[in-house]
């Protein structure tokens, strides 16, 4: 049975459609799971990373993505969603020049407007604008579970802010992966998050559940070299689980999601970052999905 | 100023391949290039870029049978224990070698507490040297239009305790 993982954060820009797309390519490559992304963002960057330009243009012509999912689901029609993911994407080969199992659901700039117009719809029913809202979270996080099928790990690359996207995949989530900056705008983002993920209306209940039940981690992601980013995070780490790997601000991470079709193996890829991917997938592999699903 | 540049640059590293492969094998000309080329390319991308503030390297373009330069590690951050209450940071460093950073006053105030903060400050013994750690982490000293800063050593350890309650307390009504 697939897990979730949700890669969420309502500050935009700590590096949430990277950090899906690198445990993509990681799961996929070393840990040799099937792998299915849902591009949750209508930014869209984690499609763009995976398919480019053309390949994203060519998605939305045939009407194949996540918008054009959920439009057809809640006219009534009954879409079968295999029929909307891209199979075997990314630049990437294994050592034998096989394509990891990586498919996708590839991302809509429209998909706020689905939120929308099923809130209207939704709103037809029910005055109580959190009853439809609830109900409308709710349709989201149903149809996210039909994505399972033959997958081992799901990702869902989630948008920043508050949308019923986001609160719908916090919801379905097994865990939650929360990446962040090392500077202090991004602590009340980081608590915000939590609140939500655990369901807690304070930080200091939050702070009640011990670290190793939480739903979510921290990943902090772009850490210079110094002492000054470490007291950064460790005011991060006083509230909330975080990863012991940290992801280093590197060039080598910024140019590899660059779309370049040419196959290439994942230490190619990732160069001097290659090893920090490792290590992050292992600490996730070993921390996350071999726990059973928090209750 | 120059930027850095790769310690072992992409030409000097085919050369010494190509070199490499004629002494220790009978591949062809072609064949040679083709391995030098196709193994500098990923080598290439796994070496760090040299600053040159750092002081002086290997020549670009160096003989093929020079010894091959050390490669630098990517430097990467010390790790933060995961899911557990980290063990306090080290002790402050020297008053030769002063970091700010060298432990978060705010972290060791919400684990340890206001006394045992306290007690890791008296380490410094600096007052220019406390306020270097306050400004730096953001720790303000005398709450705004309140007492002045204080100039002893004890006030000022003080006074950074308070900074950091008070950043606590910030920090949880922003939560709320």
């Amino acid at each position: 049975m697939a897990q979730f993982l949700a890669v969420a954060n309502r500050k935009g820009g700590v590096g949430k459609s990277t950090i899906a797309v690198m445990l993509a390519h990681a799961a996929a490559l070393w840990g040799g799971k099937r792998v299915l992304l849902l591009d949750l963002d209508s930014q869209c960057n984690a499609t763009l990373i995976l398919i480019g330009g053309q390949g994203w243009s060519e998605a939305r012509k045939a009407g194949h993505t996540i918008a054009d999912y959920f439009y057809e689901l809640f006219d009534g029609n009954n879409p079968e969603p295999r029929e909307y993911l891209k199979h075997n994407v990314s630049d990437l080969v294994d050592a034998r020049g096989k394509k990891p199992r990586i498919s996708l659901l590839p991302g809509s700039l429209l998909l706020e407007d689905v939120q929308g117009e099923l809130f209207v719809k939704q709103a037809r029913e029910s005055k109580d604008p959190e009853i439809v809202g609830s109900q409308v979270r709710g349709k989201l996080e149903r149809l996210l579970r039909r994505f399972a099928g033959s997958y081992d790990l799901v990702i869902l690359d989630c948008p920043p802010g508050l949308s019923l996207a986001a609160l719908a995949a916090l919801k379905t989530a097994d865990r939650v992966l929360v990446p962040f900056r090392p500077d202090y705008v991004s602590q009340l983002a980081v608590d915000r998050v939590a609140m939500l993920i655990e369901g807690k209306r304070t930080l200091d209940d939050v702070e009640q559940i011990p670290l190793d039940q939480r739903r979510y981690v921290c990943l902090a992601n772009g850490v210079r070299m110094g002492t000054r980013d470490q007291v950064l995070v460790d005011e991060i780490a006083i509230a909330h689980p975080i990863l012991a790997t940290q992801l280093p601000m590197l060039d080598s991470i910024a140019d590899a999601f660059d779309w370049d079709p040419r196959p290439k193996t994942i230490e190619v890829k990732y160069g001097a970052a290659a090893g920090s991917i490792r290590r992050l997938y292992e600490e996730i592999d070993q921390s996350f999905f071999r726990l059973a699903p928090a209750a | 100023m120059a930027g850095p540049r790769q310690i072992w640059p992409g030409a000097a590293m085919r050369r010494f391949f190509a070199a490499l492969l004629a002494r220790e094998t009978s591949l062809d000309e072609a064949a040679r290039d083709r391995l030098a080329e196709a193994l500098s390319k990923p080598i290439g991308r796994l070496l760090v870029y040299h600053d040159p503030s750092d002081g002086p390297t290997a020549a670009a373009g160096a003989d093929a049978d020079a010894p091959l330069p050390v490669p630098v590690p990517e430097p990467v951050p010390a790790p933060v224990p995961a899911l557990v209450a980290p063990e306090p940071a080290a002790e402050a460093p020297t008053p030769a070698a002063f970091d700010p950073f060298a432990f978060s006053v705010v972290a060791v105030l919400k684990r340890s507490g206001p006394a045992a903060l306290l007690e890791r400050l008296s380490a410094i013994a600096d007052a220019d040297h406390l306020r270097r750690l306050a400004d730096a982490q953001h720790l303000a000293l005398a709450p705004a239009g309140g007492t002045p800063v204080p100039d002893d050593l004890d006030g000022l350890r003080h006074a950074i305790v308070a900074g950091a309650e008070a950043r606590l307390a910030e920090r949880r009504a922003a939560a709320s």
